[in-house]
């Protein structure tokens, strides 16, 4: 076990390594094809070429490979890499000029809320549809889950919260705040079309929805579809035959075969919310990683992006290698040599 | 549910109605039919036997002619829908245990008939250990603790004769080999003193060596405990050592009743005795081996008439038009379901 640990941690190298070079390669284009960010900063002002040069250079953007379009900078990159990992220098932001470690440090507890919430509309509902749909094989209930988890699955999510934050967010909370003057914390808080400052959980949990509907539903499918399998299975029949009740016949020995797989894709899907909130972050204006994320990719800002970047694929490598371990812990036929 | 009183605890639920000087089993006609979407599947048509305490019965068919099913109706763990019952009377000591509530059928499985299954991997849970799934019985049928519960587990063990059982209780059951993994099973199903066994082709999946021991386990413990048995199988070589009396079934009848040694030295339906002649013989090495030839019928389109006679050499006009033979009495404890036994039997 602590081998296949060591192992796994040292191919961690190979890939964050791999992620980091090819948005290291593309923020470089960018500035060798669109040119110097930094002058951005002066506005309409053509700034003096001596400050310039020297903004440029506290900026780490004074490479000469920078002006060599397709140029693809191996040695900033080692540079980078040695500030990021030797002394932990993830470099500074252009405007407002600050360390990334901060910029980071404020955006992070956003995500982290707002996954918190996603995984537990995931977790709760998740699983409640899918073992619902298993037991109920074939009735209504069933065609419910069905139905409704493959509608939300086909609908991308930029669609699915846009579509949210328009009727439930603009359309009831304008019905809310101003028909029925609703309390604050309902009207602008749970129902507002964005994220409030004032309302710090209760305006995330619209988001957080939007953001656990897409993976709710395939864990939802995932639970049916497993649970129906290991009530097939043998060991499911010699539990009924050992005179159990078909509460411990089902809660026990099929449940606890059956949650296997699917305690691997909500795992896994923590990583995604706290990746790929891009989306809902920017639609709902949550001052998350993604929202950030998305802003240093219009604004041109190569070390918030190669920065948080690094967080989001390390966060995402040590959930996967938690995950597999967790499979060993719940699955006994699974030894890792 | 905890036991209420000492003696439940001790012997577990006592069923209403059951009278001690009844047959241990007694199947009565029994029918079941699996309503799939090709069409109503008559697995089992009107099958009656016994069993008493102490006697082994063997069901004897190839695959799919319904043994299988007639050992999950008595149990009670069909799979409904598809399967049904739809006929017959399943008694235990007397009681009819298919007008019985769903909580007194589940006290009868595992206290007083238990079941061992054909694979022993697929039918032990992988994700708990052997000594968890053992005392589960214990502590849920007995209300003990989980040591007092894993006490009975380790004894239970060394009973099936597993090797330093005390270390064993906490392996999983990949951990086990074939024949030990059915020794566990059978371990499971003998916890909770079972009047009857019900075998499941116990030795199936197992190595010929092991089979025979498996197979002496089981008739061992049968002979301590005074069990009823009924084996389920297709291997005529298991059954001649071990069974009392032998039933032959046929797409969901029962068509030879006999003792064992009568079966073997005359069979009395030509179905038995088409099996007898197509088990590989030694001394007939180089030679073409014998084969029923055709298939089982359908079970959604059971022919009218006797069901083997497409593939009987014994059959004429009378065996496809009528309704299927009764089971015709023979001799004093063989029947035959056969409009010619005297023919097969060559008793003319």
């Amino acid at each position: 076990m602590g081998r296949y640990v060591v192992r796994r941690l040292l191919q961690f190298i190979p890939t964050v390594l791999g992620t980091l070079f090819l948005l290291h390669y593309l923020t470089s284009m960018a500035i060798q094809f669109g040119g110097n960010p930094v002058r951005s900063l002066f506005g309409d002002r053509t700034p003096p070429e001596e400050q310039l040069r020297q903004m440029t250079e506290q900026f780490g953007l004074g490479d000469p490979c920078l002006q060599q379009k397709g140029n693809p900078c191996f040695g900033l990159f080692w540079e980078r890499m040695q500030d990021i990992f030797l002394r932990f220098d993830f470099g500074q932001s252009l405007a407002p000029r600050r360390d990334v470690t901060d910029v980071l440090a404020d955006a992070l507890p956003y995500t982290i809320k707002l996954t918190i919430i996603a995984f537990i509309v995931e977790a709760v509902l998740g699983l409640a549809a899918g073992v619902l749909a298993g037991l109920r094989n074939g009735k209504f209930s069933d065609y419910v889950v069905r139905i409704v988890t493959v509608l939300m699955i086909s609908v991308p999510i930029f669609v699915s919260a846009v579509l949210v934050q328009k009727f439930v967010g603009v359309k009831f909370g304008n019905w809310l705040r101003q028909d029925l003057d609703a309390p604050e914390w309902l009207g602008r808080g749970l129902f507002g079309a964005a994220y409030k400052a004032e309302f710090p959980w209760l305006s995330l949990i619209l988001p957080g929805i939007v953001l656990g509907m897409l993976t709710l539903a395939s864990t939802a499918r995932l639970t049916r579809g497993s649970l129906l399998e290991n009530l097939r299975a043998d060991y499911v029949r010699t539990a009924k035959a050992k005179g159990l009740t078909t509460n411990r016949v089902i809660g026990v020995h099929t449940l606890r075969n059956s949650l296997i797989p699917v305690v691997t894709t909500l795992g896994l899907s923590i990583g995604g919310y706290m990746a790929g909130a891009v989306v809902t972050e920017g639609v709902f204006r949550v001052p998350g990683v993604g929202f950030t994320i998305l802003k240093a990719i219009a604004t041109g800002e190569p070390m918030v992006l190669i920065g948080l970047t690094t967080v989001l694929v390390l966060v995402y490598l040590v959930l996967n290698l938690f995950v597999d371990l967790l499979y060993a812990v719940l699955d006994p036929r699974i030894r890792y040599e | 549910m905890a036991p209420t009183t000492e003696v439940q605890a001790r012997f577990g639920p006592s069923i209403p109605g059951t009278d001690p000087s009844a047959p241990l089993l007694a199947v009565e006609e029994l029918r079941v039919e699996f309503r799939t979407r090709a069409g109503i599947a008559k697995a089992i048509n009107g099958v009656s036997f016994e069993v008493n305490s102490g006697e082994t019965l063997a069901i004897l068919g190839e695959s799919g002619c319904g043994k299988s099913v007639t050992a999950q109706a008595i149990m009670g763990i069909l799979d409904t829908p598809p399967g049904f019952i739809t006929g017959g009377q399943i008694k235990y000591r007397g009681v009819d245990v298919l007008k019985r509530s769903k909580e007194e059928r589940r006290q009868i499985r595992a206290n007083k008939i238990a079941m061992v299954f054909q694979d022993a991997l697929s039918s032990l849970n992988p994700v708990f250990t052997v000594g968890f799934q053992l005392a589960e019985l214990f502590r849920k049928h007995r209300g003990m603790t989980r040591s007092d519960g894993k006490k009975r587990a380790i004894e239970l063990l060394d009973l099936v004769n597993i090797p330093a059982a005390r270390q064993r209780v906490n392996d999983f059951p990949h951990q086990f080999s074939g024949g030990m993994r059915q020794r566990v099973m059978i371990a499971m199903s003998l916890a909770l003193d079972p009047e009857l066994l019900i075998a499941d082709e116990p030795t199936t999946a197992l190595d010929v060596t092991v089979q025979a021991q498996i197979m002496n386990l089981l008739a061992d413990l049968q002979r301590e405990r005074n069990m009823g048995l009924i084996l389920i199988t297709h291997d005529m070589g298991v059954v001649a050592d071990v069974a009392d009396r032998i039933n032959v079934m046929y797409a969901g009848r029962i068509v030879e009743k006999a003792p064992v040694f009568d079966i073997y030295a005359k069979p009395s339906h030509p179905y038995t005795k088409a099996l007898l002649e197509s088990i590989p013989r030694v001394d007939l090495k180089g030679q073409q081996l014998n084969v029923i030839k055709g298939l089982p019928p359908n079970l959604t389109q059971i022919p009218v008439g006797c069901s083997f006679s497409p593939r009987c050499r014994y059959a004429q006009d009378v065996c496809k038009a009528d309704p299927p033979p009764p089971l015709y009495p023979v001799q004093p404890g063989i029947s035959s379901a056969c409009h010619f036994w005297k023919e097969v039997r060559g008793d003319e």
